[in-house]
């Protein structure tokens, strides 16, 4: 597994790391001679074909594609879209996670197949690959293990594989595409990896913000380049960094301020100490990405926050412990907007 | 099929033997142990590459924690590779559990060590929003601050803001000094300072706040950070690591050992095969060359058989042709056969006549009163040519027995020339012994030239006169027996020769003169009696026949002579005589009778 294709798109072995660093220093000059000084670790991650600008940035840019079978990212886009997924043939992972709208649904919280609706909000699927764990309270390493809890729960698709693996099999054209592209034909494993490899593809590159990191100064204006300007000073960046902008830590929502504002505590809003069962570890959630975050509201994990503005304020209340000025707020917010990426050539828009 | 078992049963078992030691030799799978070094590598590298990370996040050299990520999730993986490699470590239970041992060991120090990083990443992160909102809020106070003379004249303030920042420098230089004391303190005098009313219309109240609540939080998220990071240093994965290759090393030196020790008997089990295989090759090409001679021979025979078969109806009528001769042939020799066994019959009958003829009679004996004598002849069924006489002249007798060479009619003709040349002999008054055989070889031998046969004569002589006697001529022993049956054998091979064999046989003859006491006797005989076979092939022999003569010689001659002949029919039995049979007995009469 070590070397399989699960380290393929981002990382890689130990020698080929070092390899791409040292190309690396012939290019960037005294940045990379500096880090080589602090130590090899401070290297991030290599895009591989692309030039960044500054090496210490905390934020990268997203790669503009990925290395991946198209094949089985076309037979994983069937699935994800294919309803008959459910026992009842009524839900489908886009149900939930609606390329169109953001990734998501824009819903507080999803609908569950039962009518209700489900206990916590909906992430976006956008970009989630690039996620150290998935869902709010980071459940799962990979997207594989999520894509099997979604089957699984009856909240979600709420299927087993007993039911679903002879379902698949009868369709032909799953069977012949499964047949053809795995040795080992359709099976648990290969469900989940033409799933996952899907969600891998799912990147939404080229966002304003991206190409001003790669060197495009002008794709900010004076007003969002402020906004930058605060995102850092504010220490918003010390938890919002990395390639997707968040998605490499869990910490706790409100540390100077209660989120929850005396309401009712669910289970939901225990986030990661549902998993580790750690006293400290409650109301903590994973960073999310802010990436789309302009046209993935509602937000946060109960999904209560329905504006970017709201949810900025609140962040600087429970995070700064601060109430930020308006003007700040709205330069933050339009800094925000340019973290909107393309998926297919079309820059990504929220639900009509 | 039989021969073919035994080689087959060594093969197979060969090629069985050859499998399993194979198996055994090849239990290191070279692949697997490559990857599980290289996985130990990676392993042991990212465990270095996670440690540098986290340093460089605390240095502030690090602003992302996306590297740390990867490396973790980079760890598991090789983690997981090692754990499915364990599989394949089939060689020894206890080792390979061993090995399970220090990689269970090992991941649960690695999760350890994440889950303290986790924290550490939190703290940190928040540690570093505090900073960074510290500096920037601390800079633009200390701005406001030098830029408004009233404040900065007024009152205390600007200088409890130059000691903040020192103090929060000396911290951020040193985290293990006293300066977080120093800096709390410091932050508490801040957070009770008395406003000014200037310093509330500017609205530095807030920002005031903010510094003293983000200095606190660095001060607590400082020690906090360096705490979890201190542990998750202090995690004894690195040893763990060099533990786990040592293991692995020794569990693979081990398995190598082992596979070695089996390659050995590998290689000697294969070539054992190998020559097995040659000698059955050898045995194999062997039967197949006699095979090939046998079939090369079996198609001459086939061949020969054809021709024969093609030429058999000419061969047919040919071998009729050739039988009806060879019957003709036959028949004509039955019919001389026939009148050759009429004439031979004829032949043997005269012999034998003539043989029983010319004998002495009783009467004649009876009258030799000295001497009782009786004789014995009874001829074969080929009738051969014994002889004996017993002659009268004056005072004198003159006995002998003989046998002529052969059988049939010339040999029956002979002796009856040679008794009658005795008899002329000793009527013209030879007397000397010498003389006398030599004119009577002389006479036969001339008569045997003139006949054209190829025989002779043994013939021996004796003259018994007024108590002494005279013995000469070769022949079989002469037994002379003394009253009271002591035997004396007497050689007779130097007292003279075989008759008709050369003209003069003069100087062999030498006459031997020996005394005859009343009942002492002599007793003749001819080969047919000591070379009597009986059925168990032994002979009659001279010694069995001396000891009969010696038991009844008190007897009558007559009776001497009976006693000898029943002797010797009880030895030959039923089977036939094959030599005529004579014998003489002269015994000299005691004077009282």
């Amino acid at each position: 597994m070590y070397f399989a294709d699960r380290g393929r798109s981002r990382s890689s072995t130990p020698t080929k790391n070092l390899l791409s660093l040292s190309k690396r220093a012939w290019k960037s000059g005294l940045f990379a001679l500096l880090s080589l000084a602090f130590g090899l670790a401070v290297a991030a991650p290599p895009p591989a074909n692309e030039m960044i600008a500054v090496e210490v940035e905390p934020i990268q840019p997203l790669p503009l594609s990925i290395e991946l079978n198209s094949e089985i990212v076309r037979l994983g886009e069937k699935l994800f879209h294919d309803p008959r997924l459910s026992h009842d043939n009524a839900i489908s992972c886009v149900s939930c996670h609606n390329l169109a709208a953001g990734g998501d649904d824009n819903l507080p919280l999803s609908i569950t197949n039962t009518g209700k609706p489900d206990v916590i909000h909906a992430p976006t699927v956008f970009n989630s690959g690039f996620n150290f764990r998935q869902t709010w309270r980071g459940a799962f390493r990979t997207l594989e293990q999520q894509a099997e809890d979604a089957l699984h729960n009856p909240r979600h698709i709420n299927m087993t594989w007993k039911g679903l693996l002879p379902k698949l099999q009868a369709i032909p054209d799953y069977a012949a595409a499964f047949q053809r592209l795995y040795p080992g034909g359709l099976n648990r494993d290969t469900v989940l990896n033409a799933i996952a490899t899907y969600e891998r593809s799912l990147i939404t590159p080229n966002s304003r913000f991206d190409k001003y990191l790669r060197g495009d100064t002008a794709a900010l204006n004076a007003e969002e380049q402020r906004g930058y300007q605060l995102f850092r000073e504010y220490g918003c960046i010390s938890c919002h960094h990395g390639i997707n902008i968040g998605g490499t830590l869990f910490q706790k929502l409100g540390i100077f301020s209660d989120y929850f504002g005396g309401r009712e505590i669910t289970q939901a809003d225990l986030g990661r100490f549902n998993v580790t069962g750690k006293e400290e570890d409650k109301y903590v959630f994973k960073v999310p990405s802010l990436r789309n975050v302009a046209v993935t509201a509602p937000y946060f994990h109960d999904g209560r926050v329905a504006t970017l503005e709201g949810a900025v304020a609140f962040m600087g209340r429970g995070q700064l412990g601060r109430t930020l000025a308006n003007a700040d707020i709205q330069a933050l917010v339009r800094f925000l907007h340019t973290l909107t990426g393309e998926y297919q050539g079309k820059s990504l828009e929220a639900a009509p | 099929m039989k021969n073919f078992a035994w080689p087959f049963l060594m093969v197979t078992l060969m090629l069985a033997s050859v499998t399993y030691l194979y198996l055994q030799s090849a239990v290191i799978d070279l692949q697997v142990h490559e990857k599980t070094l290289m996985a130990i590598h990676a392993v042991e590298t990212l465990d270095v590459q996670i440690n540098q990370n986290v340093l460089g996040v605390r240095a502030g050299l690090q602003r992302s924690y996306q590297p740390l990520n990867q490396a973790f999730q980079n760890l598991y993986a090789a983690l997981d590779a090692l754990h499915s490699y364990e599989q394949e470590y089939t060689t020894n239970k206890a080792d390979t559990a061993h090995l399970v041992q220090h990689l269970s060991a090992l991941r649960q120090t690695v999760q350890f060590k994440e889950d303290a990083l986790e924290s550490f990443k939190s703290s940190s992160a928040t540690l570093r929003n505090s900073l960074m909102y510290f500096i920037s809020l601390h800079y633009r106070l200390m701005d406001l601050v030098n830029t408004n003379s009233d404040i900065l004249n007024a009152n205390a303030l600007p200088k409890l803001l130059g000691q903040i920042g020192n103090r929060a420098l000396q911290l951020l230089q040193n985290p293990l000094s006293n300066a977080d004391t120093a800096l709390f303190g410091l932050l508490q005098s801040l957070d009770t300072f008395k406003w000014t009313d200037s310093e509330i219309s500017r609205g530095l109240e807030t920002d005031l706040k903010s510094l003293v609540t983000h200095g606190r939080l660095i001060v607590q998220h400082l020690q906090e950070a360096d705490a979890l990071l201190r542990q998750a240093m202090t995690l004894p994965s690195g040893e763990q690591i060099l533990a786990l290759k040592a293991a692995y090393l020794a569990y693979h030196t081990r398995a190598e050992q082992r596979a070695y020790g089996f390659r050995q008997m590998l290689y000697g089990t294969a070539l054992l095969l190998v020559a097995y295989l040659t000698y059955l090759f050898i045995r194999l090409r062997n039967n197949t060359r006699q095979l090939i001679i046998a079939n090369t021979q079996l198609q001459q025979a086939k061949q020969e058989v054809q021709e024969y078969a093609s030429t058999l109806e000419h061969k047919v009528t040919e071998r009729t042709d050739e039988l009806a001769q060879a019957n003709h042939a036959i028949s004509h020799l039955n019919a001389c056969l026939k009148q050759e066994n009429l004439r031979m019959g004829g032949e043997l009958e005269i012999t034998r006549r003539l043989q029983q003829m010319i004998l002495p009679r009783e009467t004649e004996l009876a009258k030799i009163g000295e001497l009782e004598i009786a004789g014995f002849m009874e001829a074969s069924s080929e009738v051969g040519g014994d002889y004996y006489d017993v002659l009268q002249h004056g005072e004198h007798v003159k006995f002998g027995i003989g046998d002529v060479t052969g059988h049939g009619l010339e040999s029956g003709v002979l002796m009856l020339m040679a008794q009658t040349a005795v008899r002329v002999l000793l009527l013209s008054e030879i007397n000397e012994p010498k003389r006398f055989l030599t004119i009577l070889n002389q006479v036969l031998y001339a008569n045997i030239k003139r006949m054209g046969v190829d025989k002779n004569m043994t013939l021996v002589l004796l003259d018994y006169h007024a108590g002494g006697l005279r013995i000469c001529g070769q022949h079989e022993e002469v037994l002379v027996v003394r009253q009271g049956g002591r035997v004396e054998r007497l050689d007779t091979i130097d007292m003279g020769f075989m008759l008709g064999m050369v003209t003069d046989i003069s100087e062999h003859v030498n006459p031997l003169q020996m005394s005859l006491e009343p009942g002492d006797g002599v007793v003749l005989y001819t080969d047919g009696i000591t070379e009597a076979f009986n059925a168990e092939q032994q002979m009659y022999g001279v010694e069995r026949l001396c000891e009969v003569v010696s038991r009844v010689w008190e007897q009558p001659a007559a009776h001497i002579r009976d006693a000898v002949i029943a002797d010797l029919r009880r030895h030959i039995g039923e089977k036939v005589v094959l030599d005529d049979i004579s014998m003489l007995i002269v015994k000299r009469r005691v004077a009282s009778a």
